[in-house]
């Protein structure tokens, strides 16, 4: 048994014995168990808007009672490093939903690849930006709110200085450990794409 | 485009033994069959209003499952086992001759050190043969993985004989 054809049959032979129901499951059960599956996606994607309409409503709303230039460019500045993530993730998810199954082979792996890649750069590059936006944000709101208290200034720098400390440590070693974990369970899956990538497209 | 649950019916219904052959020549592991099958079934569930009519379905069928294949990791560190069809154990009941039985159980025993012979190709290579396998054309197999038909009769060649030289050691 050593040639392509004798392959083919003894391969195609299977065909009987795959229809006496090795099959995992059967259609109708199949669609229905589908059905359930897009509901609860359905339901999780519908849950993420709103959670965003409403803290952009709840921040906002704050501009009538505190109007200070100090106070709105903060809040502007937390809303738009909050939105320029949700951005930023999504046009890289790499959940099966958002990846375009219908390309051929070659073009799924190179758009793939781009998205991993893509997904490494936002916690490398962007992520600093979104912590340094976010915590310069509240710092800058926190100028306008302090003064309404009655605060020393030692006081004032502890808050500002605590804030600062509290929330840049753990941007800090968050980014380090995401980025940890994502190289081990990411690196080989890359490395296994652009071995195949570079395969296919040998020819070119 | 007809209800989606009804394309999505028809194509089950005329495509999904050669699915899953597929899927048993892109994994080779039992278990892990039934779990790539079942990720192409919602592959091709979500994505089924997306097909744009540029390609014959079919082509967009195997397209995802193919797809589907190079994106899977195994879910566990479970040890590979070729995938076993079962026959040996049903065989004495379903073969009234004695010749028929050894005849089939022979056929299994090939199909085995086939299976284990494609276990062993580069991933991109099993996705390949099985394809030829199934008895797709150069064309269709250009077109599903997204290289010219000229690189696939090379590519197949070359599998071809990394596949023998297999089945050869395993024999």
């Amino acid at each position: 048994m050593d040639n392509l054809e004798a392959f083919k049959d003894l391969w195609q032979s299977q065909e009987q014995e795959i229809s006496k129901g090795d099959l995992p499951i059967e259609d109708s059960d199949l669609v229905t168990q589908l059905k359930a599956f897009q509901k609860k996606t359905a339901k999780e994607d519908f849950s993420s808007p709103i959670v965003g309409i409403i803290v952009h409503a709840v921040l906002l709303s704050t501009f009538y009672f505190l109007h200070g230039w100090k106070y709105i460019t903060g809040i502007l500045m937390v809303l738009l490093a909050v939105n320029m993530m949700i951005a930023l993730i999504k046009r890289s998810q790499l959940s099966t939903k958002e990846i375009d199954f219908n390309q051929q082979g070659t073009d799924f792996i190179t758009n793939i690849l781009h998205k991993i890649k893509a997904r490494r750069k936002i916690t490398t590059q962007y992520m600093p930006i979104y912590a340094i936006l976010l915590i310069g944000g509240i710092n800058l709101g926190y100028l306008d709110i302090l003064p309404l208290m009655d605060l020393t200034k030692v006081q004032v720098l502890l808050i500002h200085g605590g804030l600062t400390i509290g929330m840049g440590i753990p941007f800090y070693f968050g980014i380090k450990s995401y980025l940890k974990k994502f190289d081990e369970k990411v690196k080989p899956m890359v490395e296994e794409l652009e071995a195949i990538e570079s395969s296919f497209r040998s020819d070119e | 485009m007809q209800n989606k649950e009804q394309v999505f019916q028809n194509l089950l219904s005329e495509n999904k033994d050669r699915l899953y052959r597929l899927c048993k020549g892109f994994i080779g592991h039992s278990g892990e069959v039934d779990d790539l099958f079942q990720e192409i079934m919602i592959n091709v569930w979500n994505n089924i209003e997306k097909f744009r009519g540029e390609a014959k379905m079919s082509t967009w069928l195997y397209r995802i499952a193919t797809n589907t294949a190079l994106l899977y990791r195994k879910r566990s560190n479970k040890r590979s086992q070729v995938l076993q069809t079962g026959l040996a154990n049903s065989a004495s009941q379903q073969y009234a001759s004695e010749n028929q039985l050894q005849q089939k159980i022979e056929q299994e025993n090939q199909l085995n050190q086939l299976l284990k012979a494609i276990n062993q190709l580069e991933k991109q290579d099993r996705i390949i043969i099985t394809l030829v396998l199934e008895g797709f054309s150069y064309q269709e197999i250009a077109e599903v993985v997204g290289i010219s038909v000229n690189y696939i009769g090379v590519k197949i060649n070359r599998i071809k004989n990394k596949l023998s030289k297999k089945v050869k050691t395993h024999g």
